[in-house]
């Protein structure tokens, strides 16, 4: 009897594993054809999306008039960026999507700033007419290719759910033909006209933006001339430069610290080449109890920065989380807010230091403008606003459009229900151009 | 005697019932040429009540209604651009009647989830770098979103399929640490070390030959950063 016992075991507990092993493998395979499914659903999506957009943009082509247009131009945009949303969540190598996932963006972006222009009431011109036929055709030719590749995927019975196998063979033929959708024209032609495709939020030119920071050109002991200086107040010591960062609007020697107190505390900056002008500092420290106020902490950041040599620097707006706050100033000339020329101070609320400095969107755009007179008067701007909100303070400021253009406004903090707006009267013509929902936080004041 | 006090209580309490119950117009829009509707309806009637106006009662705001509502601003004394804003509606006793909306405006919504989400990445992405190299990794993915090549929301960013390692293992879903939410804070307030890069790698284990066509901006720690 006794010899019987173990490969009975043995043949129980080898049942129990195949009976297992079926479960799961077919709970596997369960799996594997619900994530196939969902993938092949968006790619459905896809196709369907850009189809659309393309026959939305060819009937705002055709419409005779400017709110037929709006109203398909921005259908249009809306399935653009559906189709870039669908896109981005296949498994697909970003290197292979990414000329199509810039072309669908762009489509979306360039139909918006169209739609704009439409409701200002200008009439597009030929330039811009030709530019939406480009990309109708681009978007046909989209389409086509996805369908395409449609049909063989379906026919060659490739399967989106085949994630784990590393280097699949059929999703890196998907990948490759991907990358070879004939978009590379129009790759060609946004670098060409980079205005005129576009001037939406994602622009590319606005990467390579030429900095208005001038000065000598430093080398690394400069670099660390100008910290042992800039920090000597907050002790920082055994500088060495780390780094460099190159191929950026502002080049920049990276430099590590050590700060006397708070347990060595290890600190970071970077230094402009240019100018030899702090361009980001952050000290991570723990923080204890806050013991100063709001008030205190934006006196304190507004000394640091005339230290610093930033005069006619205005607080605009301020965030307060765990122990420390935030405070964004922005540069004023002659009564009017320049919001691009930006300088964010950390303040930390228990000692009063500054643990964080940032002035990049400042030594970007900084440079005396030629403010235009305002055209119409403070009292005109109001009579736009919404009659169902009230003002509760106005001002001037420039503010920054998404082609890297700057419009002057009449800034008006407005309330509307419980929440606080800002709204932004341009001052040439009347038009609104931005309204802002400033978000009350318990930690302090976030403007969306 | 008593029952005369009633009678306007009563009055006023049905005043009171219909202004709470009666869903009002917020009377907001400003009217100019073009505009048409019933405020429009009730534009022209009063203007032609008062006498500036003696067109068609029609609903569409035309020259006829702009000349007259020029002319009623001339005559009282203000601005006179033919469109009816808050002032203009004041003086012609269309008042707004600056009612909330009946569901009271959403009191914003906060960003802390995209703190959360972010903090999480960084700390999936960079656990043991630098602190300045956990911001970087923060900012590299709030670039992602305004890059045309990339998603334009957080989550898609973050959960795009490919894109980083840790989603991909499920590391993602651990509760970040104080440094991580630190950093992420520093980002989304507009911290950004790399000064502007898509892309990082570690140079030891990238195996995507892809990655390294890309133009390097700094090292930070064990990471790359570039564009």
């Amino acid at each position: 009897m006794r010899r019987y016992i173990l490969p009975t075991v043995l043949a129980v507990a080898l049942m129990a594993t195949g009976v297992w092993g079926y479960y799961q493998y077919n709970e596997r395979n369960d799996y594997h054809t619900y994530l196939d499914l969902q993938f092949q659903r968006q790619y459905y999506d896809l196709i369907g999306h850009v189809e659309n957009a393309q026959v939305d943009l060819a009937k705002a082509m055709v419409s005779g008039s400017s709110n037929d247009l709006v109203k398909y131009l921005n259908e249009t945009v809306f399935q653009a960026y559906m189709a870039q949303d669908k896109l981005t969540q296949l498994p697909f190598d970003h290197g292979a999507i990414r000329q199509t996932e810039r072309f669908l963006n762009q489509l979306g972006d360039y139909c918006t700033a169209m739609v704009n222009k439409s409701l200002e009431g200008i009439v597009l011109d030929e330039d811009e007419m030709g530019t939406l036929t480009e990309l109708h055709g681009y978007a046909n030719m989209l389409s086509r290719q996805l369908i395409e590749l449609q049909q063989d995927i379906a026919a060659g019975g490739i399967n989106f759910g085949d994630l784990r196998r590393e280097g699949n063979r059929d999703l890196a033929q998907l990948n490759d033909r991907m990358e070879k959708f004939n978009l590379i024209n129009f790759q060609e032609r946004t670098q060409e006209y980079p205005e005129l495709i576009y001037d939406g939020p994602f622009s590319e030119h606005l990467k390579d933006v030429q900095p208005r920071l001038e000065g000598e050109t430093i080398d690394q002991n400069q670099a660390l001339e100008i910290v042992a200086d800039s920090f000597r107040e907050e002790k920082v010591r055994d500088v060495e430069v780390v780094g460099e960062i190159e191929n950026t609007s502002i080049p920049a020697y990276y430099l590590r610290g050590t700060r006397n107190g708070n347990g060595e505390q290890e600190v970071s900056m970077a230094i402009s080449k240019t100018g030899g002008k702090i361009v980001w500092y952050l000290n991570p420290r723990d923080i204890g109890e806050s013991q100063l106020g709001l008030e205190e902490a934006i006196n304190t950041a507004e000394e640091f920065l005339v230290e610093k040599g930033y005069e006619d620097m205005v607080a605009t707006y301020t965030t307060t989380y765990e122990g420390q706050s935030v405070i964004n100033f922005a540069y004023e000339q002659e009564d009017v807010i320049v919001y691009t020329d930006l300088i964010k101070v950390k303040v930390a609320l228990d000692n009063g230091d500054i643990i964080g400095f940032e002035t990049e969107g400042f030594l970007i755009n900084h440079h005396e403008r030629d403010i235009p007179e305002p055209e119409i008067s403070e009292e005109e701007a109001r009579e736009r606003l919404s009659s169902a909100v009230e003002v509760e303070n106005a001002r001037l400021a420039m503010i920054p459009t998404p082609g890297k253009k700057e419009i002057l406004c009449y800034e008006f903090k407005v309330q509307f229900g419980e929440d606080n707006y800002l709204v932004y009267i341009d001052a040439r013509d009347g038009e609104q151009r931005q309204v802002l929902l400033m978000v009350e936080q318990e930690d302090g004041t976030l403007v969306m | 005697m008593k029952r005369r006090k009633i009678i306007p209580l009563i009055m006023i309490l049905i005043v009171l019932a219909v202004t709470i119950f009666v869903p009002k117009n917020t009377y907001a829009q400003n009217l100019s040429w073009g505009s048409s509707g019933a405020e429009v309806t009730e534009l022209q009637n009063r203007l032609s009540r008062w006498g500036y106006y003696d067109g068609p009662i029609s609903g569409t705001f035309g020259p006829q209604t702009y000349e007259a509502v020029r002319f009623f601003q001339r005559q009282n004394g203000l601005t006179v651009d033919g469109i009816v804003g808050p002032q203009t509606r004041n003086a012609l006793g269309m008042a707004a009647t600056a009612s909330a909306p009946a569901a009271p405006v959403s009191r914003g919504v906060s960003r802390s989830d995209d703190v959360e989400l972010l903090a999480r990445t960084i700390h999936a992405e960079s656990k043991g770098e630098p602190y300045e190299g956990q911001v970087a990794v923060g900012a590299v993915i709030l670039n992602r979103i305004r890059s045309a090549d990339f998603p334009n929301t957080l989550a898609g960013v973050v959960y795009q399929p490919c894109a980083f390692e840790p989603v991909k293992r499920g590391t993602i879903n651990e509760a970040p640490n104080d440094s991580a939410y630190r950093a992420a804070r520093d980002a989304l307030n507009g911290w950004d070390p790399t000064g502007g890069a898509l892309y990082f790698w570690n140079p030891a284990t990238a195996t995507s030959r892809w990655i390294w066509t890309r133009t390097i901006t700094l090292r930070i720690g064990r990471h790359v950063f570039g564009n």
